[in-house]
């Protein structure tokens, strides 16, 4: 049961307001969207158990820390491939290493897929998660992971089973609503991305050169994520975040997932602009009106928590009602078909991209050196691996993950 | 939210961080140091003092461009580094100066601040060049570390207390190094840290061996005379930023000249260094003044720059003095000047535009 806090209970935390401005304890939003076990009288105050995968995914898109290291440790931010799209480029892929880091020969060495972070971090998906609230109030600082990493170490437990989500209360609460949109995005077997590779100057279009911004998130449908669910990679009755795509060998999917539907026919992307609250709807109307001048998503939606598209809008919203986070759909713009072939392809290169990630390192050297017929003692760069996703087909390498 | 350098900077940083622990355990370290970075660019911007990432200058109270992450112990820095991935994301020229500051607030108040950066990286561009038997849509543009970046670092070095360095972000374990010999020295243990210095600069003067700042600038001039046919500078600057571009928020022009300033004032050594606004007039500079721009305010201020514009100039020429107050208002990346303005630094040169003397 979502609460409805008293005067001073809210005075205390990071609020949103729904569609009939009720103020909503944020803390109990996520709570009510993922499944958690509370514990009760922890010493760091507010604490959840969740399962490995809703931490995973929370951390991908939240930017929660896991506490591996007193630093901490977060998985946003880690795969990224290219900068921008490439139908905004000229058909050029913007390539910028990330997701495959490179040394200083520029050679690839290594990649952030799963056997390389479980070698650092071997308990990844085999524990649940202890999730600490941490409100950061105004003027405090949010470097608060190594106190707490040394007051969980002082409680003689082990602090790399812990995340913190950090809630600011005197700024916005984008990341967080970035998440419940992938919670709750109303449909099945979309690939969720909120670190969006779109463009910001420059584009010529219908005669008239525009600035593009960055959506927030993303959906896409697609129908090489077939092949995926074919293979048991990935179940299709939920949505995906792609940042899971490089662990897919190891991601801990719910057992009661089903891996083969009907299969996705059609390319589709649904794009979405966050905001905390309707004070910034004209921004976020600003920010869809250039995402729908370039006739690239089939769907174009707000998630403001209050507020819902009225008749008016051409733009679908997801928004709060009481307990509920809703979709309202109402965008019926036009799709440019040539945008969507090539954007197909753009999108089953970073597919693949991110699935080879999940390959040894050792293993991927191997097999691109030898496709593109260089030395494997020597190495390989940038452009030898995005042409060798370009050039070999989604199956060929899934079977490299099997090596 | 798109993908910044800055995320994943700052988690370059906290992966280093974990080296720093790892091995400073391993020489049988109890105390350790933190790393203080942040979430949100914010509380970058707040005071070192006050629990932040950026410094001011100490004696005109200016602050300097806010850091990415801080190695501390005990409340004081042990090193303080920014970092970008400019020269993989298409930052080819000059952009790369608007840093300059943010290393230097450290430098200047006698810390060691590190600016990290690829030396060389691939920029993937539309404009790039195709890869004989790749892809033809994998097109790649070679970008560079600005040398002139690594030059105002080490007469930064040289003129401050402290330590302005340049690394590539790929010599982590240098970084790392660093990183634990300073802390030792901050112990007084014994440590390698001057050897580790030393290899820092020497690593950077090789990277500036036979480099000449700005040698196809249409900006620099060489030889500054005033009225009186007397020689007053070997090294200034005429800049081309006119009022707007300081004001407009869509222009935001203030950082690159911030950036470029600065980096001029430390190359030009013991030389007078003068920044002539070749676009702006004294109410100009007035109305900047009172507004309290923040990077105009700051050279201003700066005892190492000269200010001067278009008013302070004497011209042989008037026809010339015309046609440069022509174009004032213009927008010069839309409708380029080259022409005018390399004359204009013929004239400085020959000493038909001079400085008035006052």
């Amino acid at each position: 049961m979502l609460l409805r806090n008293t005067f001073w209970q809210t005075l205390l935390m990071p609020y949103i307001k729904d569609i009939n401005s009720t103020r909503i304890n944020l803390i109990e939003l996520i709570k009510k969207n993922i499944e958690h076990k509370v514990i009760d009288n922890h010493f760091l105050g507010d604490v959840i158990e969740i399962s490995p995968k809703d931490a995973f995914e929370m951390s991908a898109v939240i930017g929660s820390n896991y506490l591996f290291n007193p630093a901490g440790y977060t998985m946003k931010g880690r795969n990224e491939t290219f900068i921008h799209r490439t139908i905004f480029q000229n058909g050029a892929y913007t390539y910028s290493p990330g997701l495959f880091e490179r040394d200083l020969e520029m050679k690839i060495v290594s990649c952030n897929g799963v056997h390389s972070v479980k070698r650092k971090y071997p308990n990844l998906f085999k524990v649940n998660i202890k999730l600490v609230f941490k409100i950061i109030k105004r003027g405090e600082s949010s470097n608060v992971e190594e106190k707490i990493y040394e007051e969980i170490i002082n409680n003689k437990e082990d602090p790399s089973s812990y995340m913190i989500i950090k809630l600011f209360d005197s700024a916005g609460f984008e990341p967080v609503l970035e998440y419940l949109s992938f919670k709750n995005f109303n449909k099945n077997s979309y690939l969720f991305e909120n670190q969006v590779p779109f463009f910001q100057q420059n584009f010529e279009y219908k005669n008239k050169r525009v600035s593009g911004g960055i959506p927030d998130v993303c959906f896409i449908r697609t129908p090489e994520l077939n092949e995926l669910y074919k293979c048991k990679l990935a179940p299709a009755n939920e949505n995906i975040i792609i940042n899971s795509l490089p662990f897919l060998s190891e991601f801990p999917f719910s057992k009661d997932t089903d891996h083969i539907t009907s299969s996705i026919e059609d390319f589709e992307v649904v794009l979405g602009e966050v905001k905390s609250s309707s004070s910034s709807l004209k921004q976020a109307r600003l920010q869809m009106d250039k995402y729908s001048f370039v006739e690239f998503a089939s769907d174009i939606f707000s998630f403001i928590p209050d507020y819902r598209s009225n008749n008016k809008d051409i733009y679908s919203s997801m928004f709060i009602e009481g307990d509920n986070i809703k979709y309202k759909n109402k965008y019926s713009g036009v799709v440019n078909p040539d945008f969507t072939r090539k954007d197909r392809v753009y999108t089953e290169t970073t597919i693949k991209m991110n699935l080879l990630a999940g390959a040894r390192f050792e293993v991927i050297n191997e097999v691109i050196c030898c496709f593109q017929k260089i030395s494997s003692k020597e190495g390989f760069y940038s452009y030898h691996l995005i042409d060798f996703c370009l050039r070999n087909p989604l199956e060929e390498i899934i079977t490299i993950l099997d090596q | 939210m798109a993908y910044t350098s800055d995320l994943r900077l700052k988690n370059v940083l906290k992966d280093i961080h974990l080296y720093v622990v790892k091995e400073l355990g391993n020489q049988g370290f109890n105390e350790l140091p933190s790393l203080r970075v942040f979430d949100e660019s914010q509380e970058d911007a707040k005071l070192f003092s006050e629990g932040g990432l950026t410094f001011k200058d100490p004696k005109i109270n200016y602050k300097y461009g806010s850091n990415d992450g801080a190695w501390v112990y005990k409340g004081s820095p042990i090193l303080i580094v920014e970092g970008t991935f400019g020269t993989e994301r298409g930052q080819f020229g000059d952009g790369q100066l608007n840093r300059f500051s943010h290393s230097l607030g450290a430098c200047v108040n006698g810390h060691t601040g590190v600016t990290i950066i690829p030396f060389k990286g691939e920029s993937y561009s539309k404009t790039g060049k195709t890869i004989a038997g790749m892809d033809t849509s994998i097109r790649i543009k070679y970008a560079t570390v600005h040398k002139g970046f690594i030059k105002g670092a080490l007469n930064s070095t040289k003129k401050h207390r402290g330590n302005f360095f340049v690394m590539d972000v790929y010599s982590s374990n240098l970084l790392v190094n660093l990183i634990i010999e300073k802390f030792k020295a901050v112990l007084k243990r014994r440590n390698n840290l001057e050897d580790i210095e030393k290899l820092i600069i020497k690593q950077m003067e090789k990277e500036v061996y036979n480099y000449e700042y700005a040698s196809r600038s249409k900006g620099i001039i060489g030889n500054l005379y005033n009225n009186n046919n007397y020689l007053i500078s070997n090294f200034s600057r005429a800049y081309t930023q006119n009022f707007e571009a300081l004001t407009d928020s869509s222009k935001r022009d203030g950082h690159g000249l911030l950036g470029k300033c600065l980096i001029e004032s430390y190359l030009s050594e013991e030389e007078n260094y003068y920044a002539i606004f070749l676009r702006m007039s004294k109410k100009d500079l007035q109305n900047l003044s009172q507004r309290q721009q923040k990077e105009f305010s700051f050279i201003n201020n700066s005892k190492y720059i000269n200010i001067c514009c278009f008013d302070d100039l004497e011209f042989n020429d008037k026809k010339l003095k015309k046609r440069l107050e022509d174009i004032r208002k213009i927008n010069l990346f839309r409708h380029r000047k080259n022409e005018l303005l390399r004359e204009i630094q013929e004239s400085f040169n020959e000493g038909s535009i001079t400085l008035k003397s006052h």
